[in-house]
């Protein structure tokens, strides 16, 4: 067996996040109320992107010791590669679910669930689509923007270590003009644009890039952490207000550029994005006390962060799997119960398989 | 009258799109070419596809009709999966077989439909995207597939009714014209109490909030009857679709004919 690193908090809460995941994955069922959506503008999207981002900063090498460039170039292409694999084969699983239900049940309606509906009434050009990433599943669209992120990370990688200034200006810069303009990636062969959409949510990936570094802004904002707390913590508290209460602003209420005011997932806007990075400052805090006194979560959720793919393949499968069942026996408290234990076992033994493959390599 | 003419024109060719692009297939079909005949004849309907007894409600779309009569190009926000594949030789689906016929049957009018929100989201993510991109891309009428998702979620049925009567007032408020269309028929949801629940909703909302409403699961309904009743087979998703969207198109069309003009 190998030695799997020790839990941290960056796979503590990409752990936390493929949990909420899991349980935002299956909506309407009890314990969607319990995860940090609820009372947050941002959620388990922005989190996970953000972690991703602070892993790129390893690849890229430390600052006195930086990875060769070529490594560098090898490895995020071997690993955009891995996560599109992993994407499409999930993909095909969940159609290849929606069939079975359909047949199994009687039911067509499942053949329409999920964007699916192309997939089996224009299959010619949709499969195309999904090669492409052009046609995505509703659920099953965060892999095609991780991919896209990784297809860029190269270039965040080597240019944040060049000149971080530089980067932060070519991200903003991007982030900025895909806002305003809009620029977004389109769908096909429907109409549309993709749910995430890449050149937006870059900047939240960047960011957690430039927060991973050990010099510049990234260690400016770990120096002072308990100062910056007293800034975000009001914004997390005036967000849970604004969500809890509907009292978010009306897009046809504000200035233009209207994205500029207003909380919208797909262009990943200001508001989401200094709630959540408000919202990392404010609990910043947690881990160590969580490492302390609450051990075992500690390890756990560590432990499915450690194999976020796999992980995440395994609880988006069990997510639609428990969407099935939920519509077919109506749901309730025990049931919800049941699909959430269900799925954090699938999920702990996607992370088993992943670890003990690493441990006979 | 030449305004009124094209108004009526504009409203059929709407909800002949509405229901072609729902049907979610590319059109080949003579019932495609017989749209595109003179605007003031109602297109012929297949045998196979005629449904008596399925009443449809009179849309009402004066903001809509406002925007045609100020000129420049109205904007239709369709949310929650109306798009047909476009086909390998592009631009050939229903949304743009349906901009062609309109600007081909009423010289000047440009109709522009952006598609947002994928089949099967949940009426409270489209009352998001519908509350955002109404507003940026300055539509007039807004075009809602609403239930499905919150039907296979199970979703509270209360909270449904809630978010579709918020939404649509929204809408209201801000001179924003909507249409639903609701739930699919399927002979496996006949007996269920929560997805027959949700249908209701949408049907009483849409009453009690004078919106109009595509009855596609009355019209299935009748259909299946039918087609039942002759002891039919049951034909593949595709013509059945094609149905649908003929039936709705001239229904409505036929409705829209013989109002009065100037009446809402």
């Amino acid at each position: 067996m190998s030695q799997s690193r020790a839990p941290n908090a960056v796979d503590f809460w990409r752990g936390f996040a493929l949990v909420e995941i899991l349980i935002n994955h299956m909506p309407g069922n009890f314990y969607e109320r319990f995860t940090h959506r609820a009372v947050s503008i941002s959620d388990s999207a922005e989190l996970f992107v953000f972690l991703a981002g602070w892993s790129l900063s390893f690849v890229a090498g430390r600052p006195g010791a930086p990875k060769p460039a070529a490594g560098v170039l090898h490895r995020l292409g071997w690993r955009s590669a891995t996560v599109y694999g992993a994407h499409v084969a999930t993909m095909m699983m969940a159609i290849a679910l929606l069939a079975a239900a359909a047949l199994v049940f009687d039911n067509p309606l499942y053949l329409e669930w999920h964007n699916a509906g192309p997939v089996f009434q224009e299959p010619i050009e949709t499969h195309i689509g999904l090669v492409l990433l052009s046609h995505q599943l509703s659920y099953f669209n965060i892999l095609p923007l991780y991919v896209a992120l990784l297809a860029g990370a190269p270039v965040i990688a080597l240019l944040g270590r060049a000149s971080q200034w530089g980067l932060a200006i070519v991200s903003g810069g991007l982030y900025f003009a895909a806002l305003l303009t809009p620029l977004y990636i389109p769908t096909w062969p429907l109409p549309g644009q993709w749910f995430f959409n890449p050149l937006c949510w870059q900047a939240i990936f960047t960011i957690g890039f430039l927060a991973g570094r050990d010099e510049g802004g990234g260690a400016w904002v770990r120096r002072r952490l308990p100062a910056l707390r007293l800034i975000a913590w009001p914004i997390v508290a005036a967000s849970a207000f604004a969500v809890w209460f509907d009292r978010l602003p009306d897009v046809a209420n504000v200035p233009w550029p209207q994205r500029l005011f207003i909380a919208e997932k797909t262009f990943l806007t200001p508001m989401r994005l200094i709630q959540f990075l408000a919202l990392a400052v404010a609990v910043s805090a947690l881990y160590p006390w969580i490492s302390r006194r609450a051990g075992a979560l500690c390890r756990s959720l560590s432990f499915l962060g450690r194999h976020s793919l796999p992980v995440f393949c395994a609880g988006s499968i069990a997510s639609l799997i428990g969407q099935i069942l939920r519509f077919q026996t109506g749901g309730g408290l025990a049931f919800d119960t049941a699909l959430v234990v269900g799925g954090l076992g699938a999920m702990t033994l996607a992370a088993w398989a992943a670890e003990s493959r690493e441990g006979a390599a | 009258m030449m305004i009124g003419a094209a108004r009526v024109l504009a409203a059929a060719w709407l909800l002949a799109w509405a229901g072609g692009a729902w049907a979610q297939s590319v059109p080949a079909a003579p019932e495609a070419t017989s749209a595109s005949a003179p605007a003031s004849a109602p297109p012929e309907l297949p045998a196979g596809c005629r449904a008596p007894g399925a009443n449809v409600a009179e849309p009402a779309l004066p903001n809509f009709d406002a925007a045609l009569r100020a000129g420049g190009k109205p904007v239709i926000l369709a949310v929650g999966g109306f798009a047909a594949p476009r086909g390998a030789g592009g631009g050939s689906g229903y949304v743009g077989l349906a901009e062609r016929y309109l600007e081909t049957a009423v010289k000047g009018v440009d109709v522009v439909v952006i598609h947002r929100g994928a089949p099967g989201a949940l009426a409270r993510e489209g009352a998001d995207t519908i509350k955002v991109e109404s507003v940026l891309d300055g539509a007039s009428l807004v075009l809602w597939q609403v239930g499905m998702g919150d039907a296979l979620a199970r979703m509270p049925v209360e909270e449904f009714r809630a978010t579709l009567a918020d939404t649509i007032d929204w809408l209201k408020a801000h001179k924003i014209d909507v249409m639903l269309v609701g739930l699919h028929y399927a002979r496996a949801m006949t007996r269920d109490a929560h997805y027959q629940a949700i249908r209701r909703a949408v049907v009483e909302v849409a009453e009690q909030k004078g919106v109009a409403r595509i009855r596609r699961y009355e019209v299935e309904e009748t259909l299946a009857r039918m087609r039942k009743a002759r002891d039919a087979p049951t034909p593949p998703g595709e013509a059945d679709r094609d149905c649908m969207a003929e039936w709705i198109a001239q229904a409505v069309a036929v409705g829209l004919y013989g109002r009065k003009p100037g009446r809402r």
